[in-house]
């Protein structure tokens, strides 16, 4: 028999510590599940906070390293502009900086958020410009299915551009723009209040949601193609032996 | 001499032992881990019933290797769809995390088997951490047999998958301590984890049991025994997915109180067995007057009962009733300030890596036994 050599450790941030929490928080479970609509409403919560997070930045004309924005990619904030993948992206050995791949390793991005170039934002009005026009198309034909998300996506494009108007000369995409912000910030305001709605009457989806910010998961629903529910049905109590 | 000693209790223990995962810590009004009261042993001592736990299971494996070339399932009451199983994973030699031998021994001569709680073992977390935390804060100039935690660390790094699954019944709280601990151990050994209730289990379309995310399970380590599993609906599409399961299924023939006659049988008059037999007269004719009757499949004292020429003494909890029975000679247990205790001897992998006690008023050891820490003097 040998003493033991070092201190039984238990990492802080580790699944035990989550499970402990999860029970004494009396949360439902540690692998959040929901249903469909849960999923859905999830989305356009986090939509909507992520609005609120950046607004202030993107008026002031700034981007984060690594923001996302639809069909312009990630924004890179040493190069000041959107690439297709993320900003130190490893594949194949190399890595994926400024619109390239190299073999150094890449360390992590530790500078401030940064304005596009004029090129840059050239890019974003010109999306902003195209999903006005999908947008409007939508609207013509009655496309209620049409994602809110855009309404969200073509205000922060909408803001970016507005906080840069003193380096840049917006075009017609942000003429047009000005004029359709009214829709877009209805449109979240009724995001808005239909999320609280659903929150406010649904207490297992409020649990959802704290258990996926505690835990960095996003939220997940249990449907899909498999049949669940044929193991488990002896339980009752404790398998404890 | 193994002695009952009395130690002045951590003031902050509630919130050390919860803080380290221990949530269950007393049932109403009565303990269960127990704080200002521990066993000591000579090193000696604790050697001895580590190398018994060692030749045990040795023993064990030995005695599964024998039921399966001699087709004894049925003497396991093991039906012949699962004796297929059994006899594939034995074969296959499926891989084992842990277990439990649960001995008697009151200092005197060699410790005795009980019983091997192989396949669902609980009370690991309190053997594992939190007595080692009382060990560091209240003797820390004392050993203690519990290297357990970093063998069950090296032990999940022999296995090549990265992700796994480790699911109980949700709605047991120490079940679900004790499934978090072992995937604890396995995020240390640089495993992904992921934990679940046995009912989130799915089964694809493609004939693979699935996580939540419909991503097939690799491994899936389960704290639900396979007799319960056995009579389940998924039972049926176990095929090809067996040797992903941990424990795996042949620890069947081990978690069943039929194990003791087999291995009596098998080792007749070895120094770490006790008599045992399917019947009480077989028992009676080796002149055996003292025995404990165990149902099968018992769990956590339900169903024992201790014997005295034929007159019940003492009885565990309801149930089991309907379970073939089988009769253990009587063993004595170490007894301390009214205590009898059982000792547990940790098995990860193929060899004894921890002690723990457990204590009761009762002789028969149940659900409600407090937990008692120790240490080497």
């Amino acid at each position: 028999m040998k003493r033991r050599s070092f201190r039984t450790y238990i990492n802080p941030n580790g699944i035990l510590r989550w499970s402990t929490l999860c029970i004494l928080a009396a949360l439902p479970g540690c692998s959040p599940t929901a249903t469909d609509k849960d999923v859905a409403m999830a989305e356009n919560q986090a939509q909507i906070e992520q609005l609120d997070r950046e607004q202030a930045k993107l008026l002031n004309g700034e981007i984060d390293n690594n923001f996302y924005l639809p069909k312009l990619g990630y924004y890179h904030a040493n190069a000041h502009d959107f690439f297709e993948n993320p900003y130190g992206m490893e594949q194949d050995g190399q890595y994926y900086v400024d619109g390239r791949w190299q073999f150094a390793a890449v360390t992590e991005y530790e500078g401030g958020p940064t304005r596009p170039t004029p090129e840059a934002l050239k890019k974003i009005e010109l999306v902003l410009e195209d999903e006005q026009r999908a947008e409007q198309e939508a609207e013509r034909a009655q496309n209620t299915n049409y994602s809110s998300y855009h309404g969200g996506s073509n205000l922060m494009m909408y803001w970016l551009i507005f906080g840069n108007r003193n380096t840049y000369t917006p075009g017609l995409g942000f003429q047009q723009a000005s004029i359709r912000t009214g829709v877009w910030e209805q449109n979240l305001a009724s995001q808005r209040s239909a999320v609280a709605s659903y929150a406010a009457a649904n207490p297992s989806y409020r649990s959802l949601v704290a258990q996926s910010r505690a835990s960095g998961t996003s939220i997940h629903s249990a449907s899909g193609a498999s049949v669940r529910g044929g193991f488990g049905g002896s339980a009752h109590g404790s398998s404890a032996s | 001499m193994i002695q009952l000693q009395y130690n002045t209790p951590r003031p902050d223990w509630h919130q050390q032992v919860e803080e380290a995962g221990l949530i269950w810590h007393g049932a109403g009004s009565e303990p269960y881990w127990t704080e200002g009261q521990h066993l000591a042993l000579s090193l000696q001592e604790a050697e001895t019933l580590e190398d018994a736990a060692t030749e045990l299971h040795a023993l064990c494996l030995e005695a599964c290797d024998q039921i399966v070339r001699r087709d004894w399932f049925s003497r396991l009451a093991i039906s012949d769809l699962v004796a297929a199983q059994v006899q594939t994973s034995w074969m296959a030699r499926d891989f084992s995390i842990y277990g439990r031998f649960d001995l008697a021994w009151d200092g005197t001569g060699t410790p005795k088997l009980l019983e091997y709680n192989a396949d669902t073992p609980t009370s690991l977390l309190e053997a594992s951490v939190i007595q080692w935390d009382w060990l560091e804060a209240v003797a820390p100039q004392s050993d203690q047999l519990n290297s357990i935690h970093e063998a069950l660390i090296e032990r999940w790094k022999r296995i090549p998958e990265n992700r796994m699954h480790f699911a109980c019944s949700w709605e047991n709280q120490e079940d679900r301590q004790t499934i978090a601990y072992l995937a604890e151990t396995a995020e240390q050994a640089g495993k992904s984890v992921e934990l679940m209730d046995m009912e989130e289990i799915g089964f694809s379309p493609a004939g693979r049991f699935t996580g939540l995310d419909e991503i097939p399970i690799e491994k899936l380590f389960k704290l639900y025994p396979w007799e319960w599993m056995a009579r389940e609906p998924f039972f049926a599409e176990i095929g090809q997915e067996r040797s992903r399961f941990i424990e795996p299924i042949w620890k069947m023939m081990l978690s069943n109180k039929a194990i003791l006659p087999i291995l009596w049988e098998l080792n007749p008059g070895h120094p770490l067995l006790l008599p045992a037999t399917f019947s009480k007269e077989s028992l009676c004719a080796q002149g055996v007057s003292q025995w404990v009757e165990k149902p099968f499949l018992g769990r956590e004292g339900a169903g024992i009962a201790l014997m005295n020429r034929g007159r019940q003494t003492c009885a565990g909890g309801d149930g089991y009733q309907d379970n073939p029975r089988v009769f253990q000679k009587h063993a004595n247990l170490f007894t301390a300030g009214r205590m009898h205790f059982v000792w547990g001897l940790w098995i990860v992998g193929d060899s004894c890596h921890g002690l723990s006690a457990r204590g009761d008023t009762s002789p028969i050891t149940g659900n409600l036994s407090r937990f008692f820490p120790h240490k080497i003097v």
